[in-house]
């Protein structure tokens, strides 16, 4: 059996949907962007009142109907795909920050291009995280160049496939190059996605013109879109779970048909981070209870639609790398992997995904390692049955350890963690110097930045990216960024 | 207050009791109670209100209520003022907006609550406000303060352009500017030359006190 986890019964997962269905009738969403609000009002079904748009029934359906039920990403480095589809459970490092966690700075420094380029080396050796991220967002370049400038670094210094988001539609152009140059071409990009972009409707039902216009410019390319709503109930959708779904189901499935009206068949993927308001704080919350199990309904509910899915829980609201950010990560990238979330972002990151953690990113790739383990079925088979294991050693006091069935499957059968993971002897931990797991996660991270191997890349496709990268930068200003080559 | 009928208007607007509190004003009125002192009242639930709020007992959506609830009370006291020539004495006039290209508005929205629920009146023009908009509502409305959200780093810039918009409107002196959000700090607020920065509502309420030359 999968184990699998299930907050939603199929007709109350109808329920949601139907409901979605029902606010696109009545109230649809705004538009912000006149060019694909044109687009979008020449299909049949839609209503146009002002920048306001309703869509029928039908036309959602249609829209459904032409979503690919998967998106597979690549790494630069390697032939086979990561897959978002079905059960797979994938992790992604978290993302878009403006300040990184240092305990030397009182907690918190504003984030640089150093930052990023250190996180994305520890993340290149993060074995559970399946996608990198543009981390950090550096305060050492013009600010229009921020978000470009991190796909570009990123997408240098590792090979996993990046995700991140556009802040505009501008930068989008940019990235669009950045990545092109470092697949090799514009069609190679799109038949091997190297990367992955992100648009966010914003609650309530609101396609800005930028996410109108970046989610048409990705579907004309027929590159994967990753919808991310964060309605936070209580403040942008209604204070109950099933209200902020239905809200969240409807974002996504206007933001979808925008994305086929543009071109049928573009791939896109049902994701997004309803949370909370603290009622008491204000503050948005991404780590509450409220959080995790409306994220698990995300899964619920984009299987339903046979879409992939997302979400962004895992993120961890404490402010620093204590036992409530251990209990909020731990518990939201747990559950998530059990719902079977295809893409579960936010590891690394503290305070509402406003500060990133490279320490915490090296503990949540164990959690994340410990999740994928979690979620595989026990295997009953003959050999794991081990009857004649157990009659032969159960009455001899020879134990099990010299069992040649124990050598043969104990690799497997267990996850093996890294010493950042303590379960050693006391005498052990002791003469280590009686670090807590952040301690040991500081000093790791110290060793990976000093033991790094610049990788190797096209020459060629990189001189194209530096091109296009330092003529963006020249534009705003700077004639020599901070970071542009491996090292 | 608790008056001849022994009626504690503090308490009813701290509980919300919206119809005994404005039946409460409708009786003051009738009998000659003199409108400025009814408002006072008022206005003294809605602080220890927020003195709750504050305190972790009260919570946001209640705060918001409170403030709507002292809305609708101050709207039957309204003519009975102007009546009388006198003046609600409120803290101050604060104009809020999250600038241009930033859509992130549940913290100006948050601060506008707060300021209103402490007596403010507050204007607040949403997200995605371009600086002319900004010129235009503060030439327009004179407000003591304005407060600028900014969540993103591609859009913090826009705070600043707003100061310099009003400072070539040639309003900067009349109007205090306090910036906030995601990625604003002090540093930022002293480089683009605002007059305070507010790291949350409560902190943006005390600052902007403080702008207004109130110290409590
Ligand atoms: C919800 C959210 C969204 C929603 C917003 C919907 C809406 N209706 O507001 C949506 C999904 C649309 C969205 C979109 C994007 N977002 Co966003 N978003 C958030 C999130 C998770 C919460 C923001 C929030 O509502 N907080 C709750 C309110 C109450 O808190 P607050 O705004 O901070 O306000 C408090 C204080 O800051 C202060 N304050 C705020 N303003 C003011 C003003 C004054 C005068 C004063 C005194 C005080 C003050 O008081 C408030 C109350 O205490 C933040 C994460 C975060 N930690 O902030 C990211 C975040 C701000 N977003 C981010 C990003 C990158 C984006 C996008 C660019 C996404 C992308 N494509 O990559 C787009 C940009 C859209 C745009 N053009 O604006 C980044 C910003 C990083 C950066 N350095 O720029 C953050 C930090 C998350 C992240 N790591 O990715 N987002």
């Amino acid at each position: 059996m999968q184990p699998r986890l299930s907050f939603l019964s199929e007709p109350e997962i109808d329920r949601i949907v139907d409901g979605a269905f029902h606010v696109l009738a009545e109230i649809g969403v705004h538009i912000g962007s006149p060019r694909v609000l044109d687009i979008v009002a020449s299909q049949d079904g839609v209503h146009l009142d002002g920048d306001r748009v309703t869509m029928n029934r039908d036309l959602v359906e249609r829209s459904l109907k032409s979503c690919p039920a998967e998106v597979r990403l690549y790494r630069q480095d390697r032939e086979e795909a990561i897959v978002l589809a079905g059960d797979r459970v994938n992790f992604v490092a978290g993302s878009t920050v403006p300040y990184v966690h240092d305990p030397a700075a009182d907690g918190l420094r504003e984030a640089t291009a150093r930052d990023l380029v250190n996180h994305t080396k520890v993340i290149n050796r993060c074995d559970h995280i399946d996608l990198q991220s543009g981390s950090f967002v550096p305060s050492d370049v013009p600010k229009p160049i921020v978000s470009a400038y991190r796909y570009y670094l990123a997408m240098l210094y590792s090979p996993k496939p990046m995700f991140s988001g556009a802040f505009g539609t501008d930068d989008m152009e940019v990235i669009w190059g950045v990545m092109s140059a470092l697949a090799g071409g514009e069609k190679e990009l799109v038949a091997r996605p190297l990367a992955l972009l992100c648009v966010n409707p914003s609650s309530p039902l609101g396609l800005t013109e930028v996410v109108a216009e970046n989610t048409a410019f990705l579907a004309d390319k027929g590159f994967p879109t990753l919808m991310i709503p964060i309605p936070l109930a209580g403040g942008s959708s209604p204070v109950t779970l099933a209200g902020t779904l239905v809200q969240h189901t409807a974002e996504n499935l206007a933001t979808l048909v925008v994305s086929q009206s543009v071109r049928a068949g573009s791939p896109v993927i049902f994701g997004g981070g309803p949370s909370i308001m603290d009622m008491r704080k204000g503050t948005a919350c991404q780590a509450a209870t409220e959080a995790v199990i409306m994220g698990a309904g995300i899964g619920q509910i984009a299987k339903r639609l046979n879409l992939p899915s997302s979400t962004n829980t895992g993120r961890a609201d404490s402010k620093c790398v204590d036992y409530q950010a251990g209990e909020e990560s731990g518990a939201a990238l747990t559950t998530m992997a059990l719902a079977r979330i295809n893409l579960i972002r936010g590891s690394g990151t503290l305070e509402y995904a406003n500060v990133i953690s490279t320490a915490k990113m090296l503990i949540d790739n164990e959690i994340c390692g410990m999740a994928k383990r979690l979620i595989e079925p026990i295997d009953t088979g003959d050999e794991a049955l081990a009857l004649d294991v157990i009659v032969e050693r159960g009455a001899s006091t020879a134990g099990y350890l010299s069992s040649p069935h124990t050598l043969k499957r104990f690799r497997d059968e267990f996850f093996v963690p890294s010493d950042l993971i303590d379960r050693g002897p006391r005498r052990e931990f002791e003469e280590a110097g009686s670090k807590d797991a952040f301690a040991r996660a500081q000093d790791r991270v110290g060793e990976i930045l000093a033991d790094y191997t610049p990788r190797e890349i096209d020459a060629d496709r990189k001189a194209e990216a530096d091109r296009i990268i330092a003529a963006y930068a020249a534009k705003h200003g700077m004639d020599r960024l901070p970071i542009t080559e491996i090292q | 207050m608790t008056n001849g009928s022994g009626f504690d208007v503090v308490e009813a607007v701290c509980e919300l009791r919206e119809d005994e509190v404005l039946d409460w004003v409708e009786g003051q009125l009738a009998a000659d109670v003199p409108p400025l002192e009814i408002a006072e009242a008022l206005s003294g639930g809605l602080e220890v209100l927020g003195q709750r709020f504050a305190e972790g007992i009260v919570f946001i959506p209640e705060l918001v209520l409170g403030g709507e609830l002292f809305g609708r009370a101050m709207e039957l006291l309204g003519p009975a003022i102007e009546a009388s020539g006198g003046e609600m004495k409120r803290l101050g006039t604060v104009l809020m907006g999250t600038v241009k290209g930033d859509l992130h508005d549940l913290g100006q929205n948050l601060v506008s609550v707060t300021l209103t629920a402490a007596g403010f009146k507050v204007v607040s023009l949403g997200c995605d406000v371009p600086p002319e908009r900004f010129v235009e509502e503060t030439a327009r409305l004179k407000p003591d303060v304005l407060g600028l959200s900014a969540l993103l780093t591609t859009t913090m810039q826009a705070q600043g352009d707003v100061i310099e918009a009003l400072q070539a409107a040639g309003l900067r002196n009349g109007t205090r500017v306090i910036v906030g959000g995601a990625v604003a700090n002090q540093r930022w607020a002293d480089e683009i030359g605002a007059d305070a920065y507010g790291a949350d509502a409560i902190d943006g309420l005390n600052k902007i006190k403080a702008l207004v030359g109130i110290n409590d």
